[in-house]
């Protein structure tokens, strides 16, 4: 049974969640928020530390221009905040801390997870029309009139498996309920009790199977149209190189990435002798192995949140190619990103007997 | 044809076994360039997408038996990552059976050379990696 309570309505979803905010910081829950706020009519993460901040916070517009977890890894890479922070994140957010929780690039310590129901969201160009047209950006419905972005249409997760605490709306019929998932998030609230979600997990049922619909015809097309080494050339090959995808990655963990470093750094006769040996070298170089190197670092813990396809300048299909590429290699080790921070990533542990098939000896 | 293929051998192992294989005198293809590392653990799968891009025909892992390896596990960890290579160019429809990966200890010398000319032959039949010839990068 689901444990929490409802949050009191005070008018739209949005006004319920500022006047939770409020609530919050008032009683001295919590002494921090990052939540995303209204920028300009853009919708960033922010940091919210007083009650008179909280008419910018816009939590549930349907936006999200970078991955919070990303910001979460920078601000505690040299210690984590001496005061109590509340962090309000979408699903695919919460599942990206949990990976870097587990490649010790987050420290939770003060920190409390919110995790939000999220229905999906739009593009930059989606969210500005949202804007001029005067559209309420914060009834979740309105999502669905401007189009989800690839990633979206095909989440499994529009409620985080792993959360300290979640904000749930999605199936509660204008209500919204506060649920107390951990330890932690039990030591912020009294007054809990149970909820009942019943119709909310009928709601959440039939919406993951439409999703996991749209997942397997966003794989069929892969499989079908992205394949082989002709296509693979082909796509990537508009790639300039700017590395946007590795910078707004969430999962990108290495602290300094391979491609920056100088280990491929040649001698100009080198890159001419190679473009001999090729007849014609494109430049810049080993694009094609950034991207074929990323999706293997990446393919275990890709939350599949789609911000790479958000930042290609040359518009390349990579989203499709990384929740291909991600969700075979998670399936074949059982794991699902963001489930729980106890379970071990896929490759920092082993088991004396398995994948037979690749490996052979002659002799025993 | 000419065929490339780029061997990572663990110098606990494979790499021994290869040079048994030329003490014994042993013959295997010339294809077959070797390069000596200390741990098959220790190979960045970086650097078999790099033979490939720039050209290999095949990549050929060589390692400790199982449970053998001189530093513990590595053997178990590279498995890991070639198991993850080999996904991810499968779902990309990029050949990951050019990839082979063999347990042979120091011992085997005749062994190796019986692979060399086994993986040899496979790739021959498989031809020159597609990607020749393509403005690739």
């Amino acid at each position: 049974m689901a444990r929490g309570f409802l949050i009191e309505s005070s008018g739209s979803l949005g006004d319920s969640i500022r006047s939770f905010c409020e609530r919050l910081l008032k009683d001295g829950v919590l002494d921090v928020l990052l939540i995303p706020i209204d920028v300009n009519g853009f919708v960033f993460p922010g940091f919210v530390t007083g009650v008179e901040g909280v008419r910018y916070v816009k939590a549930l517009s349907p936006y999200m221009p970078v991955n919070t977890a990303g910001i979460l890894q920078k601000l505690t890479r040299i210690s984590p905040p001496s005061k109590k922070l509340g962090v309000f994140l979408r699903p695919c957010e919460a599942r990206a801390v949990v990976e870097l929780v587990k490649l010790n690039q987050i420290n939770l310590e003060n920190i409390f997870v919110f995790s939000m129901d999220c229905l999906g969201t739009v593009d930059f160009e989606g969210y500005r029309k949202l804007v001029e047209d005067g559209a309420d950006p914060e009834d979740p419905s309105i999502v669905f009139n401007y189009g989800l972005r690839d990633a979206c249409k095909c989440c499994l997760h529009p409620v985080s498996p792993w959360a300290d605490v979640r904000i749930c709306f999605i199936g509660l019929n204008g209500s919204i309920a506060v649920e107390i998932c951990s330890g932690k998030g039990e030591e912020l609230f009294k007054d809990i009790g149970d909820l009942d979600f019943t119709s909310r997990e009928n709601v959440l049922k039939n919406l993951i199977n439409e999703r996991i619909s749209e997942e397997r015809k966003l794989l069929e097309y892969q499989r079908k149209e992205l394949r082989g080494h002709e296509k693979i050339i082909e796509i990537l090959s508009p790639c300039i190189g700017c590395k946007n995808c590795m910078s707004v990655c969430p999962i990108c963990y290495c602290r300094e990435c391979f491609f920056n470093s100088t280990n491929f750094d040649m001698d100009a006769d080198r890159y001419l002798s190679l473009a001999k040996s090729y007849g014609v070298l494109k430049m810049p170089s080993d694009t094609l192995l950034f991207h074929l190197t990323r999706m293997l670092h990446v393919a275990p813990s890709c939350v599949a949140c789609g911000m790479c396809q958000e930042a290609c300048p040359q518009n390349i299909p990579i989203f499709a190619l990384f929740k291909a590429t991600s969700k075979r290699v998670q399936d074949l080790f059982d794991y699902e990103p963001g489930r729980s921070v106890e379970e071990e990533i896929p490759v920092r542990t082993f088991q004396e007997d398995e994948f037979a098939h690749i490996q052979s000896s002659i002799s025993k | 044809m000419d065929m490339k293929i780029i061997g990572f051998f663990c110098h606990w192992c494979t790499s021994t076994a290869a040079d048994l294989a030329g003490t014994i005198r042993e013959k295997y293809p010339s294809s077959i360039k070797p390069i000596r590392v200390m741990c098959t653990g220790s190979i960045d799968p970086i650097y078999i997408l790099d033979a490939f891009l720039k050209g290999a025909d095949g990549v050929w892992i060589g390692g400790c038996k199982p449970g053998e390896c001189h530093y513990v596990n590595g053997n178990f960890k590279a498995r890991r990552r070639i198991a993850i290579v080999k996904e991810i160019l499968d779902v990309l429809g990029l050949d990951p059976d050019r990839i082979y990966l063999t347990w042979i200890s120091a011992s085997e010398g005749p062994q190796f050379a019986e692979w060399a000319r086994r993986i040899d032959r496979e790739i021959k039949e498989k031809g020159k990696n597609p990607i020749f010839g393509k403005i690739v990068s």
